[in-house]
């Protein structure tokens, strides 16, 4: 009940609805781990040094990239990045340059 | 789990939180990173893999904290003084003093609506939080709105939240860009939105109001707070402030922006777009409307000249407003509105040979080379033409239009239907 003389805030109301869905791995080996990049062109030879680690150190079986650099999420891109993010069992999003 | 550099931290962990991530899954870099040479850049990677690698495999289930906008009081109002001083210290205003928005006010300001004060119009980014009726309700209240503005309030902020928008880019890139609204319609004249002399910070009441209402939400609805989740280098002047306006219909000899894009003249509507750089084309003595409208290009042609580092395809779009005598002019030499788009689409280009060669691609892509030039834009319809501003007579010597970069990568405009009757 709103009082007349109440001052409200203008913020929503922080409350806890749902749990959040999550996709879990307990080891790498044999899996996929792919590298979205949002927006980290100079990270390159980083994920180059990463996948070589991984696949070799750690076992993984494939490292697919996608760069959505640029590419807003409209006309299907959120649609396409999905589908690309589907078929991964793990992900590694890169944000901020 | 997301790879950061140390400048974007607060944000990715701030947004990852609100969609129910972890703050943990994140891997922290310098800040300077980007800077490093690649060979750096790549020996660093044995460095982080380890916790790239615990990330991945991490088991923290947690519950995602989501928002409801249901209301809650702060205090009683004892006097407007300290409820002043409760706002500025939670940081819930622009540094501007706000109206206490009490129960009784906001009540009012919904009543100009039809709608449940639940009733979420849109998620807002970058928190995606629910702007219900009732907390754009009190943000309208501390802007000062008076309740008669209110469906204008609701139809941009549900502008500001279709996905063609991508407030989610404005609200947190580093460009300084800001929405820009403009208002077609009826409704203008009823609640006297200016459209004429200054109307980019004149003293109109409603221009003033509204277009804080809008920037109070951004913050308070959709958390885009400067820093945290804003990263813009240097933000707009004013925080676009003021950049709420009504086309000057009545002295335009063309068809007004809303039905260019496909409303009836009787309808009133807010489209939105972005404001990245804002240029008066001025100082010309030319006497032909051909020479007036080349002035106008170049200031297009001058702007685009980033737009081809940025765009990797072509959906950049131009505003040009048009002043009222300069409009009515250009028509009586024969141009219609689609003939100004083509001219100045045409003759907004610069030669190729000023392009860096590494950028040829990009404006290639876009198709915007066509042999020695490259243009700001591939189609006319890119250049968005309506009229606004004080009518003053002159046709030489004076300023004939602004033009406003809109964006300088994708972002689209958006108009909305007003509720209004």
């Amino acid at each position: 009940m709103i009082r007349e003389t109440g001052v409200l805030s203008p913020l929503p109301v922080k409350e806890t609805l749902q749990e959040l869905q999550v996709r879990h791995v307990d080891n790498l080996g044999g899996k996929t781990v792919g590298f979205l990049s949002a927006f980290w062109p100079p990270y390159e030879p980083l994920v180059e040094g990463l996948t070589e680690l991984l696949r070799g150190k750690f076992e993984v079986a494939a490292t697919p990239r996608a760069d959505y650099t640029g590419r807003p999420p409209l006309k299907g891109v959120w649609a396409e990045r999905k589908e690309w993010a589907d078929q991964l069992d793990a992900a590694v999003v890169g944000i901020g340059a | 789990m997301c790879v950061v550099t140390e400048s974007w931290q607060e944000q990715a962990s701030n947004l990852a939180e609100n969609l129910g991530m972890a703050r943990g899954q994140m891997v922290v870099l310098p800040k300077d990173f980007s800077f490093w040479p690649d060979e750096s850049i790549r020996a660093y990677a044995p460095e982080v893999v380890g916790d790239v690698v615990q990330g991945l495999t991490h088991r923290e289930q947690r519950a995602a904290s989501m928002t409801s906008g249901q209301s809650d009081e702060v205090g009683i109002l004892e006097d407007s003084e300290s409820a002043q001083e409760i706002f500025l210290e939670r940081q819930w205003t622009d540094g501007l003093p706000i109206v206490p928005p009490t129960g009784d006010r906001v009540r009012e300001m919904m009543g100009a609506v039809n709608r449940d004060p639940q009733d979420a119009v849109a998620s807002l980014a970058p928190q995606w939080r629910p702007a219900t009726i009732e907390k754009i309700a009190v943000n309208a209240v501390m802007a000062g709105c008076r309740p008669e503005y209110f469906p204008v309030v609701v139809a941009a902020v549900e502008a500001m939240a279709d996905p063609a928008f991508d407030l989610i880019a404005h609200a947190t890139c580093t460009s300084s860009s800001t929405p820009i609204f403009i208002v077609n319609g009826p409704v203008r004249e009823s609640i006297n939105l200016e459209s004429g002399y200054a109307l980019f910070g004149s003293a109109a009441h409603a221009n003033a109001t509204i277009s804080r209402a809008l920037r109070l939400i951004r913050r308070n609805i959709g958390g885009q707070i400067p820093g945290l989740t804003d990263m813009t280098t240097f933000g707009f002047p004013g925080g676009g402030q003021n950049l709420l306006i009504a086309e000057n219909e009545e002295l335009n000899p063309w068809e007004p922006l809303h039905v260019q894009r496909g409303f009836r003249p009787e309808d009133s509507t807010v489209t939105v777009a972005t404001v990245v750089t804002f240029q008066n084309m001025c100082h010309n003595r030319t006497t032909l409307p051909e020479s007036q409208l080349a002035v106008i290009a170049s200031g297009i042609a001058q702007m685009g000249y980033k737009d081809y580092q940025n765009s990797p395809l072509d959906v950049g779009n131009v505003l040009v407003m048009i002043a009222p005598a300069y409009a009515q002019w250009f028509n009586e030499a024969g141009f219609t509105r689609q003939d100004i788009q083509s001219f100045l689409r045409d003759k907004s280009r610069v030669p190729l040979e000023e392009l860096p060669p590494e950028l040829i691609p990009n404006a290639e892509a876009g198709g915007r080379i066509d042999g020695r030039w490259v243009y700001s834009v591939a189609r006319p319809e890119q250049i968005v033409v309506f009229v606004a501003g004080g009518y003053n007579g002159f046709r030489v010597g004076t300023e004939p239009a602004i033009v406003m970069h809109t964006n300088h990568q994708r972002w689209e405009f958006v108009t909305k239907k007003i509720a209004w009757d």
